[in-house]
């Protein structure tokens, strides 16, 4: 019959659980496929012969597939567009305008590609019928037209425009 | 020829002039809901000052701020006339003052302890909530609301 | 024609808006960005366990993979390729804290062998019955109160399947350790799973 405490390396040297830590990780490195043919086929036969063993494996193997349900999901607990802000002013701290990566098109292709979207924003413009309207929608990051300053300091605000709430937001840092 | 177009240019700018005087009189006073608000995860401390957010504008800064909860420090409603601005002390801190410059948009600048923190000239008219924010001390946020108010 | 207005980004699969966000796209970029940015947290949220961190390294970790991005392959997916990333400013991150704070009584444990040890061994199993978000939320539980470096073993090996040799390269340690790591974890967990039954 088994002891009621299980002490997978206890020092106790009376023949019963009796695995050292050496032998209690290549169980485990066995659990998870990470030994050579030659060890798993050891390990197997210590696990037959072993019930200590293998009620340790089972142990292991338990919290294993427990955890291969999953994570609990954990949602950004910010918007998109905040957190999207905050990352573009990242870039433009760490790579500034004039190195900012451009488009490998072909000639004729940066050369077509502005004048094409000049057409494109003057036909949205009219059939928009409302030049106030296409504009609050075109900024990038979707804020309404704003300019800012900071006299205080040149930390730079993140400015953007949450569309499902109907806010312009004007995120000043702290700069600590 | 002349005959037949000169009655027509003279209405119009007739009705051009009317139009500029309506929008210049009518069209200029514009009107606001100024706040200043406090977000935190923490539960409401015993403070007198602060009050419970409406839960529509706590739900709107919630979904976009991680903060749990909102309360206000101050709320205010005001008008401001074309060419005119207005100054308001949000708390012994926060000052904002909006500026109407008419077609030109609004200027608004904000005050911390009495030095100019940021300035923000909006072009075109404010139509939606304006939200001027920052974090405060112990991983607390302030926000400045200006909301216009349609009739 | 203009890119934002004719582009049909949200259509677009990770692998065509990474291209283009190769070549500079920043909108392709916020479309990753928009895509894949709760599990990014989410990961950077289960190595940390603090919420503000786990923000502010997940964004970090955005602008790392824009300045890297010429770098991705295509090995493995885009949020694989991202999720290296923010993983790797976990750990640095996490042996930043390692070096100003004492070492944790679960450390000093583990160093002489660990109360792990003595744990009697699990029997049956404690979750059995729990609907899958039960188990989940339990789980999570008793992830946070493991040390950060039995979590962090943890989360590399069963949520990122990492080997052995990968996370021991990632943690800076050796193979053994990682070993020993896991082995201590997976015990401490039975222990905490069995514990939160009790506490039912």
């Amino acid at each position: 019959m088994r002891a009621e405490k299980w002490r997978p390396c206890s020092q106790d040297s009376s023949g019963r659980n009796n695995m050292n830590i050496d032998q209690t990780v290549k169980l485990q490195a066995y659990l998870d496929n990470e030994v050579s043919s030659a060890e798993a086929r050891e390990t197997a036969a210590w696990l037959a012969r072993d019930p200590d063993a293998r009620q340790l494996a089972e142990e292991l193997t338990l919290v294993k597939k427990l955890m291969a349900e999953g994570e609990v999901a954990v949602k950004l607990p910010e918007s998109r567009e905040f957190h999207w802000s905050k990352i573009q002013r990242g870039i433009a701290q760490v790579e500034p305008r004039s190195e900012v990566r451009r488009s490998r098109a072909p000639w004729w292709a940066r050369i077509l590609g502005p004048v094409a979207a000049a057409a494109a924003v003057v036909l949205l413009m009219v059939a928009s019928g409302s030049f106030d309207v296409f504009r609050l929608k075109s900024v990038a990051g979707g804020a309404q037209e704003i300019e800012t300053e900071e006299p205080t300091d040149d930390s730079g605000a993140i400015t953007f425009r949450s569309h499902r709430e109907g806010m312009t937001v004007v995120w000043i840092p702290s700069g600590r | 020829m002349r005959q037949l177009l000169r009655p027509s240019i003279i209405f119009s700018i007739f009705a051009f002039s009317l139009a500029a005087f309506a929008q210049s009189v009518f069209a200029t006073d514009t009107a606001f809901h100024a706040s200043l608000i406090w977000g935190t995860d923490e539960m409401k401390p015993d403070k007198k000052d602060l009050r419970e957010l409406d839960p529509k504008t706590k739900e709107k800064l919630k979904s976009i701020f991680k903060w749990k909860n909102y309360f206000e420090v101050d709320s205010q409603d005001f008008k401001v006339s074309t060419n005119e601005f207005r100054k308001l002390k949000m708390s012994s801190k926060c000052e904002v003052e909006v500026h109407n410059l008419g077609k030109d948009g609004m200027e608004i600048k904000l005050f911390g302890e009495g030095k100019l923190v940021k300035k923000i000239k909006q072009q075109t008219p404010i139509l939606e909530s304006l939200v001027l924010a920052g974090d405060d001390i112990n991983s607390s946020a302030w926000f400045v609301i200006l909301a216009p108010i349609t009739k | 024609m203009s890119k934002t207005t004719l582009i049909d980004y949200p259509n677009l699969l990770d692998d065509a808006l990474v291209k283009a966000a190769q070549k500079g796209d920043m909108v392709a970029f916020e479309e990753l960005v928009g895509r894949h940015r709760d599990k990014i947290y989410a990961r950077a949220f289960s190595m940390l366990r603090n919420e503000d961190d786990a923000v502010d390294l997940s964004q970090e970790a955005w602008v790392k993979g824009w300045q890297r991005l010429v770098q991705f392959h295509g090995d493995s997916s885009f949020a694989t390729w991202m999720t290296r990333i923010v993983i790797n400013l976990c750990l640095d991150q996490l042996r930043k804290q390692k070096r100003v704070r004492t070492d944790s009584i679960d450390q000093l444990e583990e160093g002489m062998g660990g109360v792990e040890r003595q744990m009697p061994i699990l029997n049956p199993n404690p979750t059995a019955g729990l609907e899958r978000s039960e188990l989940r939320q339990r789980i999570d539980k008793a992830l946070a109160q493991l040390s950060y470096e039995h979590r962090t073993v943890l989360v590399l090996h069963e949520f990122e399947d990492l080997e052995y040799k990968m996370i021991a390269k990632k943690m800076q340690c050796s193979i053994g350790t990682v070993m020993s790591r896991l082995f201590y974890a997976r015990r401490k967990m039975a222990a905490l799973l069995a514990g939160l039954k009790r506490e039912e």
